[in-house]
């Protein structure tokens, strides 16, 4: 279909001559004067002037502060749940408590538990103060206590556990414990309350000696304990 | 406007979210602390607690000894305990107790399942009416 050129020309011509007319309608600039914008447009404008000259990483401050906030608490939520420090002695290690000290018996690795059957060993003990005598004595294959007793009721108690994973925990408020030696390897040594308890380890078993005594007969009766072969 | 108050709320929401998990973390580890550490240790010398694995069984053993002449009857309940992903399952529990001042006692369960195990191990000491509560667990053991 051919374009209507004449046409076309007419309607432009129609439309600029409508166009001069409103325009012509409306006042001049010196008629209108000088404008003023509202206090809020202008402080519109002003923050956005002031937002485009400031440079990117001021403009993002906020944000980056705010990511930072996050990502420090995700880190403390997990350094909550992350426990004592631990000071390793010997096989085994200690975490002292406030009210007790906690003793965690570490399992050696050529000793990972099999299947077979475990049982303590079969100790003699060639030392007991005069004066103390036999009052109980009890074993399964997992332990083994025996006390003792003088006549002003003065005990002395012995056990021998299995180490099997063990934690032992200690009533030692207000007091230290010591290094002490038995079998030649260190033990720990607790006085409290006027019981004297050491407490040591070998490979298959945890030894514990405690008694209304002073340190030295406590470390007597400790090495007077023998494994029978 | 909208765009900074939604964003300034969206950040409020993950912090409380993250908080809460670690006050929560803070609890658990705060409340087995306190069962441990309450009520100080004034009737009992030492507990020990320990898990074995012998002949295709779990062994739970759970000891405690007393204050001769203050303590006067203990309980001793035991729990194996199976880990399941985060937390720890009850698997079987037996209480025993002993008129006396100290106890041990020795459970075992037969075959268990692969996974991670410990004992749960609740020390009751009575000095007459009165009694503390000591709560001990054995290290984890793999099986």
């Amino acid at each position: 279909m051919k374009r209507d050129k004449s046409g076309e020309l007419m309607l432009k011509q129609a439309v600029a001559a409508y166009m001069e007319e409103e325009f012509a309608r409306l006042p001049s600039e010196d008629e209108i004067g000088e404008h003023h914008f509202s206090p809020e447009f202008e402080q519109k404008m002003e923050a956005l002037l002031t937002r485009g000259i400031r440079p990117y990483r001021r403009r993002t401050a906020g944000k980056r502060v705010a990511v930072l906030a996050a990502v420090i608490a995700l880190l403390a939520a997990c350094m909550l749940s992350v426990g004592a420090v631990r000071e390793s002695i010997v096989s085994f290690f200690t975490e002292v408590y406030e009210e007790f000290t906690a003793i965690i018996f570490e399992q050696p690795e050529e000793s990972v538990q099999t299947d077979a059957a475990v049982s303590i060993d079969e100790i003699e003990i060639t030392y007991i103060p005069e004066g103390f005598e036999l009052v109980s004595e009890s074993k399964d294959d997992i332990a083994r206590r025996v006390e003792y007793a003088d006549n002003s009721d003065k005990r002395i108690i012995i056990r021998q556990t299995l180490n099997g994973n063990m934690q032992r925990s200690i009533d030692t408020e207000g007091i230290k414990s010591e290094e002490v030696f038995v079998w030649g390897q260190k033990g720990i040594y607790f006085e409290n309350k006027g019981v004297s308890t050491i407490i040591w380890n070998d490979e298959k078993q945890v030894f514990y000696v405690s008694g209304n005594l002073n340190k030295n007969e406590i470390v007597n009766i400790a090495e007077s304990i023998s494994i029978i072969a | 406007m909208v765009k900074k108050i939604f964003s300034m709320l969206l950040c409020l929401v993950f912090f409380l979210l993250t908080m809460t998990f670690g006050v929560s973390a803070k609890m658990v580890q705060e409340e087995e602390e306190e069962i441990q550490v309450q009520p100080r240790y004034s009737y009992t010398v030492s507990t020990g607690t320990s898990l074995y694995m012998s002949n295709g069984s779990l062994i739970c053993h759970g000891e405690v000894e007393g204050y001769y002449g203050v303590a006067t009857k203990v309980t001793i309940t035991l729990r194996l305990q199976k880990k399941v992903l985060f937390w720890w399952s009850d698997e079987q529990e037996w209480t025993e107790t002993y008129n006396q001042y100290y106890g041990s006692s020795t459970k075992s369960k037969a075959n268990p399942k692969g996974g991670t195990y410990r004992t749960e191990a609740v020390y009751t000491v009575y000095s007459g009416s009165s009694s503390e509560t000591i709560t001990g667990y054995s290290s984890e053991l793999k099986i």
